[in-house]
């Protein structure tokens, strides 16, 4: 019971640590704009649903939306810093400005307050004799099915293939005349999306406000360098470690401690086993 | 007037965190985002220690310093092996982690200050002391901004003549080229953890002042806002040139008041002026990286 119920957050913490992934190894941008999407899609769908439109129309349009913020960003924003040769500091110091730029418009249109998104059924399913919602059950299939999507389109497209290779050597791709800004948009999207959908996932299972975002992120990067942050498959093993951990937490001690343990997780293999589960060594110079 | 010296003691608070902020990054080269952690910590002890023990200003503004300069640790002791953004994502760690101890250190039933419930959670401590002189204690007024200025002078000013020792220039090498300061003999290390452990105390002195001054304390003095602000207020000053996070403080700190002027309500402003940090902050990297009057770009 409490392994599935790990095992469906850990599923949804992967989500939305692949979506940071994807972003980070191809491009290098700590991407915590990506927080700021988070918190406000459940508002996009929420706002939607109550005027009228139907749930599937509001959640599709609610992740349109992010998709296209995100793309927005690189365009605006990370793509022109690339092509200064701008520090990644720089990237970050601009995506803090973005995170707190779409923060505090969520808090000037919506307010401050914490809402339930009301797509999730609450009821105890029957379903293999787990005593799990409907709306966790929903959850983890669904992000089971969006991770499995994101592999096979990483392992199975040409697409996939250049993004790979992409994050695996920048200067070497774009030498061999692959496109780097058409992966770089490719990776921004399918980081939005898969952003999005963790949230609404989320929202409707436990609900959504302005500052989850990143509190749901620091617990997704946790579980990329638990992982493994040079390897795709880090995201997946990261995360279904750090559900677990935290659902063990939630079981043991109480939720407050949460967080704790997952941040001394996260320092622990960061002193210990820098490349993660699934990474491979590397040297400090150039893994630092 | 009451308005002015209001502005005045913020002023203050504000150039004495920034400034030491501007230490970690402009002699480190480490984007640092716990640095409100730090800040509150020292108005936390300050507190506690006026309330429940009845210390002087002077004693618990000394002992919120040491506090910080110990805690310090948990910013330099990652430094050694991290860099870039995985030291910026430690240090957001440590920040969230502060916080969460101002905010859950709670229990009811219990007087606020003792072991069950140290920081009184979300509601806070009151009736922080005010500062003596003479046996009188300062109201907010001019006694206490006149006291501030001392104070931070005296701290600012100490805190110039050590960047501009051979010290300071050792961790400017450092920054530079940490190998070649290796070669020479220097431990880098060493340098780092004394730089970070004094800008921390310096965090806590700015941060018993303000306690000092609102005579309460509440978790979101910690809270991750107020790390940005401080990050604008360097960024947007000048990285490294020591007057930079002066000129930040001031620029930041005026906005609120200008905006109130042109009409946005009191509410309002809080919002509108971190959505004006935020835009800043990115047209800054694209445009001016080391900021207005500075001299130094990150590099990682």
């Amino acid at each position: 019971m409490i392994l599935a119920y790990g095992v469906v957050n850990g599923l949804v913490i992967a989500l939305l640590a692949l979506g940071f992934s994807l972003v980070y190894l191809p491009a290098r941008v700590f991407n915590i704009a990506l927080a700021g999407l988070y918190s406000l899609t459940p508002f996009l769908a929420w706002s939607l649903i109550e005027h009228g439109l139907g749930t599937g129309g509001s959640i599709a349009m609610a992740i349109a939306v992010a998709v296209g913020i995100s793309l927005l960003l690189e365009v605006v924003n990370h793509g022109p810093l690339e092509r200064k040769g701008a520090p990644s500091s720089a990237h970050l110091v601009t995506s803090l400005g973005s995170y707190m730029v779409i923060i505090e418009l969520i808090v000037l249109i919506w307010d401050n307050e914490s809402k339930v998104l009301g797509i999730g059924s609450r009821e105890l399913s029957p379903l293999l004799g787990l005593r799990l919602m409907n709306s966790q059950i929903v959850a983890g299939t669904v992000s089971a099915v969006l991770l499995a999507l994101s592999y096979g389109w990483l392992h199975g497209t040409r697409n996939g293939l250049v993004l790979r290779a992409i994050a695996d050597n920048p200067t070497q791709a774009s030498l061999y005349g692959l496109s780097i800004r058409r992966a770089r948009l490719f990776a921004f999207g399918l980081s939005g999306c898969l952003g999005a959908s963790a949230a609404l996932l989320r929202a409707s299972d436990v609900g959504f406000g302005p500052h989850l975002g990143i509190e749901a992120l620091l617990p997704a990067v946790a579980a990329l360098i638990i992982g493994g942050r040079d390897s795709l498959w880090g995201p997946l093993v990261g995360g279904l470690v750090v559900g677990i951990l935290r659902s063990l937490a939630l079981w043991l001690f109480a939720s407050q401690w949460q967080e704790p343990i997952t941040f001394t997780a996260m320092l622990f293999f960061l002193l210990l086993k820098p490349q993660g589960l699934v990474g491979r060594r590397t040297r400090v110079e150039f893994g630092g | 007037m009451t308005y002015l010296l209001h502005l005045l003691m913020l002023l203050f608070v504000y150039a004495m965190a920034a400034c030491s902020l501007n230490m970690i990054i402009g002699y480190c080269g480490l984007l640092n985002l716990a640095h409100a952690g730090y800040f509150a910590i020292g108005a936390y002890t300050y507190a506690l220690l006026t309330v429940t023990l009845g210390w002087g200003f002077i004693p618990a503004t000394l002992s919120a310093a040491s506090v910080a300069a110990a805690l310090s640790l948990f910013i330099s002791l990652p430094s050694r092996r991290f860099r870039g953004d995985f030291f910026v994502l430690i240090s957001l760690a440590v920040e969230l982690v502060f916080f969460g101890l101002f905010y859950n250190w709670y229990s009811d039933g219990h007087p606020p200050g003792t072991l069950e419930n140290l920081t009184n959670g979300p509601f806070g401590l009151e009736g922080v002391g005010r500062p003596e002189f003479l046996g009188r204690g300062l109201e907010r007024g001019p006694g206490l901004v006149i006291l501030a200025a001392v104070l931070t002078s005296i701290v600012l000013a100490s805190c110039y003549f050590m960047l501009s020792s051979p010290w300071g220039r050792l961790l400017k090498a450092i920054r530079d080229d940490e190998v070649a300061v290796r070669s020479l003999g220097k431990n880098p290390d060493k340098a780092r953890a004394e730089l970070m452990a004094i800008a921390c105390a310096v965090a806590a002195v700015s941060g018993s002042l303000y306690a000092s001054y609102l005579g309460y304390v509440d978790p979101s003095l910690s809270s991750l806002d107020q790390s940005m602000l401080f990050l604008a207020m360097v960024l947007l000053g000048g990285v490294e040139r020591f007057w930079g996070p002066m000129l930040g403080a001031a620029v930041l700190l005026l906005l609120p008041e200008f905006l109130r002027e042109v009409g946005f309500s009191g509410q309002l402003a809080p919002s509108i002026r971190n959505i004006i940090v935020g835009v800043v902050l990115c047209i800054l990297m694209h445009s001016r990286p080391e900021g207005l009057i500075g001299s130094y770009r990150l590099k990682e």
